[in-house]
């Protein structure tokens, strides 16, 4: 113990000799310290004693709590197990269609959050395409049960990307080998595969559980009156002007977050130590039966071609000219997204902006924490991946709290809205920067130190460019997700910094529904583009949306 | 010691460019306009204005309790100049708090008294009333053969035929809900009117957080029947929604108005934007693109709206009350409601 930081105050000497090096060290720290810390600190600061005791005592508050907990056990279980059963039949059987499904599961994740919800009450709602004019069904969504199955579907591909990720780097030895003992079928799965893949699943379910708790946009449009903490604390500021209510249940929201952030993130280091034993084998497994191929396949193609009429129904709706009463094409929804470029053409620059800082401090940071043993160093390595733990509502909140006034006023610029991007995606880009250079070895390196090159030179002729795809990956992934996030961004926006995805909210609450979903098709089109050129140029050498 | 300023260099690049991608700050030209009405009526008159004045403008929707939230947040150092739209109380919250500067706009002189702040720290320039918006096929089809009528008055409504196929905003969201609620408590006083709400709440399937949901929900047959604004319930009607309008007797109404921020950064550009919204030619093209009846006598109704002297409006409707009781009336929806 003494010992080691004896060997981390060592190597925090080197750094500080090493004067550029220990500079943008002090740089990353503090902007970490600054945009990450600082306006937790200040949401979580912020409510006093006779707030809490406000918040015991009404109970409508209260149950939004208990609503947010129950919705959390129910959508985490099914979209889990949804998610679970794609990743097997597309990673373990040798069903048809498997690029369709593959491409559809992307959807969901690189699409607007509202769209989702959007089309589920123009499908599944009263007069709903689907059940009312092909099925004749009433049903009514509205609910914790609509909000159950649009959260499902909405954050299956989650847990499915999880899981599909360590079902990939399962060794097949091991089951190999029992079936050479004689096991097979369910008894092989359920005495090794299962057990194999349970850290996997659990870490699946834990992050689905930190997306659920967070989810703004669903509860919004069908939850009814059902609501949660998320749509709560939003209402707070918004109905009740009550910024202290808000920071305290946005503060609420994050205890279960954190707790399941934490032990994600417990089991993800414990697993490392079982799986790290050498590269997957050549060694090619018996394809599963047709008694499991099969359902698996007609379980795959139903969920699919949900979400596909989830998506033509948006575009449907964009094209359409007056949503369910004349369904003649039409563009005349989209002379209002020419209308209000700005909004796009917004979108669009601050996510690149705010991907080439994410990319940047990701791959800086990565480097930092990964090869350099310096004191705290754990300490930066955690706040880099907590903004995966703080759910968007709190992020917005406190970044209004934390820069409305000097010596950081920020609120009212474009700035502070790339921020927000910015550093809620470095979680992932730091995971695909440290990920990468796991995969390189440390002596190429040592080897570049020993012929005379400092740590910068060897940082930029080595390290870089053998990340380069995970850098690449970063720009596309933070550009993606900054183009369509909203539970942060919304509390940011300001007069001539408006946001697509703000706008689509605005359109979609007024019930101007073809121009929400002509907007909602640019967004959607451009999240498609924009995989599809990493697809081009990076091919299979990196991975994107793997978390 | 080359590769390290190379690196650095490079870091310097991309923040450049990152830089120049986020636009200079704070504009001094660029009027700031934090927008309550439509999103697609707000940049409209925009762009009006701009055409008439050749003053630039920005905006950011919200709603209405969303906007007086950020004004108040941000009293340090405003960022908006005006507020345009939402209900007058919602203004007066504002005055209340001396966050509005006043302002006498020239074309002041044609509004009628009744419209306008009297120390002239708001100004009207539209008025609406609550209507209810009845999905003409559905109500023919699934209650008329049960022999239900056409709700007429808001007693109608309680009608046990209707349950869960009623849909009405969150007050504390929705300035639309909140005219309503204040609406039944004062025309019933303060007991009967939240025993009305209770009764009628049998029949709410949900509160929506936006006012004009309920009419596009019952405009597509979602739900049967949507409390909300009569010009939200024309809309949907006008784009070929099967959608009914009728406005019950004693209707609340709203005066939606327009104030300009004190200490905004162009309080110049908000006064002529005041006084603009004012005239004559803005009435005109605002109550074209949302079919809202003017405050000014000499702009004309849009065919298909029915003019204000004849819908039975609520007498002595008290706007300052709803606003000072604001927080207690919501207290008391939330105790009961949720």
């Amino acid at each position: 113990m003494l010992d080691q930081v004896r060997v981390q105050a060592r190597e925090f000497r080197r750094i500080a000799a090493d004067p550029l090096l220990f500079t943008l060290l002090i740089i990353v720290a503090g902007l970490l310290v600054v945009f990450i810390l600082f306006p937790v600190v200040r949401v979580l600061t912020l409510p006093r004693l006779e707030h809490w005791r406000e918040f015991v005592s009404r109970p409508a508050l209260l149950q939004a709590a208990i609503h947010s907990l129950v919705m959390m056990a129910l959508s985490t279980t099914t979209a889990t197990l949804v998610g679970f059963l794609f990743a097997y039949g597309l990673m373990r059987t040798q069903m048809p269609l498997k690029a369709f499904f593959r491409t559809l599961t992307l959807l969901p994740l690189i699409s607007p959050p509202f769209v989702t919800g959007l089309a589920f009450i123009l499908l599944f709602g009263r007069r709903g395409l689907f059940t009312y004019s092909l099925l004749g069904l009433d049903l009514n969504p509205y609910g914790w049960h609509g909000l159950w199955m649009a959260q499902t579907l909405a954050f299956f591909p989650v847990a499915y990307l999880t899981i599909a990720g360590v079902l990939r780097s399962l060794d097949p030895a091991l089951e190999l080998a029992a079936q050479d003992l004689g096991a097979s079928g369910f008894r092989l799965f359920r005495t090794v595969t299962l057990p194999l893949l349970t850290p996997g699943i659990a870490s699946a379910g834990l992050l689905v559980g930190i997306f659920v708790l967070a989810d703004f946009g669903n509860p919004m449009l069908i939850g009814g009156n059902y609501s949660v903490l998320a749509t709560e604390a939003y209402m707070q500021v918004i109905g009740r002007y009550n910024t202290e209510m808000a920071a305290l249940l946005a503060s609420v929201l994050l205890l279960p977050s954190l707790v399941l952030f934490l032990v994600q993130r417990y089991i993800m280091e414990k697993r490392s130590f079982v799986t790290v034993t050498g590269r997957p084998s050549a060694l090619a497994r018996k394809p599963a039966p047709w008694y499991v191929t099969w359902p698996l396949f007609g379980f795959c193609l139903a969920v699919s071609l949900v979400i596909l009429a989830i998506y033509l129904v948006i575009v449907l709706g964009a094209f359409s000219k007056v949503w369910g009463v004349d369904w003649s094409l039409s563009l005349r929804n989209f002379q209002y997204t020419i209308f209000r470029q700005r909004d796009l053409y917004n979108s669009v620059r601050f996510a690149l902006s705010a991907s080439v800082l994410t990319a940047v401090l990701a791959t800086l940071g990565a480097y930092l924490i990964e090869r350099k043993r310096f004191l705290g160093r754990e300490v930066l390595d955690f706040f880099t991946v907590l903004p995966a733990a703080i759910p968007g509502t709190l992020m917005g909140i406190g970044y209004v709290l934390a820069f409305n006034q000097p010596p950081l006023e920020l609120t009212g610029t474009a700035a502070i809205i790339v921020l927000s991007m910015a550093f809620r995606t470095l979680p992932v880009g730091y995971r695909n920067a440290v990920s990468a250079l796991h995969q390189i070895d440390v002596a190429i390196e040592r080897a570049s130190e020993d012929l005379g090159a400092d740590s910068l030179r060897t940082f930029v002729h080595i390290v870089l460019p053998l990340l380069k795809y995970a850098f690449f990956a970063t720009l596309i992934y933070t550009f993606v997700k900054s183009i369509n996030t909203l539970s942060a961004v919304i509390f940011l926006i300001s007069p001539g910094n408006v946001v697509a995805s703000a706008s689509i909210l605005g359109l979609a609450e007024h019930g101007y529904w073809g121009q929400a979903a002509a907007l909602a098709t640019a967004l959607i089109g451009l999240g498609l583009l924009s995989v599809l050129t990493f697809r081009l140029i990076a091919g299979r050498r990196a991975r994107l949306f793997e978390l | 010691m080359k590769g390290m300023w190379r690196i650095l260099v490079g870091f310097a690049v991309i923040a450049l460019v990152a830089g120049m991608l986020v636009p200079a700050q704070g504009q001094p030209q660029r009027l700031m306009v934090y927008g309550a009405i439509h999103e697609t009526e707000i940049a409209k008159m925009l762009e009006a204005f701009t055409k008439a004045t050749g003053i630039p403008a920005e905006f950011i929707r919200g709603s209405s309790g969303e906007l007086v939230a950020r004004i108040k947040a941000e009293r340090a150092s405003p960022k908006a100049d005006v507020k345009l739209g939402g209900p007058a109380d919602s203004h007066e919250a504002l005055a209340l708090e001396g966050l509005l500067m006043p302002y006498i706009p020239p074309e002041s002189k044609n509004i009628d008294r009744r419209f306008r702040s009297p120390l002239h720290y708001w100004h009207g320039f539209y008025i609406g009333a609550l209507g209810i918006a009845i999905n003409k096929p559905r109500f023919d089809k699934e209650l008329k053969p049960k022999g239900v009528d056409y709700p007429k008055t808001w007693e109608d409504l309680l009608n046990p035929a209707f349950k869960g196929e009623i849909v009405v905003a969150n007050p504390a969201t929705s300035g639309t809900a909140f005219t309503f609620v204040a609406t039944q408590l004062q025309r019933l006083g303060w007991e009967k009117g939240w025993e009305y709400l209770t009764a009628l709440h049998k029949n709410v399937n949900h509160y929506t957080r936006s006012g004009a949901a309920p009419a596009n929900m019952a405009a597509t047959g979602e739900f049967i029947i949507g409390i909300a604004f009569g010009h939200d319930i024309l809309k949907p009607a006008k784009q070929g929604y099967p959608v009914m309008l009728v406005y019950p007797p004693d209707t609340g109404w709203e005066i939606g108005a327009v104030s300009i921020i004190k200490r905004g950064p162009n309080p110049e550009a908000a006064k002529k934007f005041v006084n603009w919204v004012l005239t004559r030619e803005a009435g005109k093209l605002h109550t074209e693109i949302s079919l809202r009846i003017s405050v000014r006598p000499d702009v004309s109704v849009p065919e298909g709206v029915i003019p204000i002297s004849q819908i039975k409006l609520l007498k002595n409707y008290d706007l300052s009350w709803a606003a000072r009781e604001r927080n207690r009336i919501l207290a008391e929806w939330e105790r009961r409601f949720k």
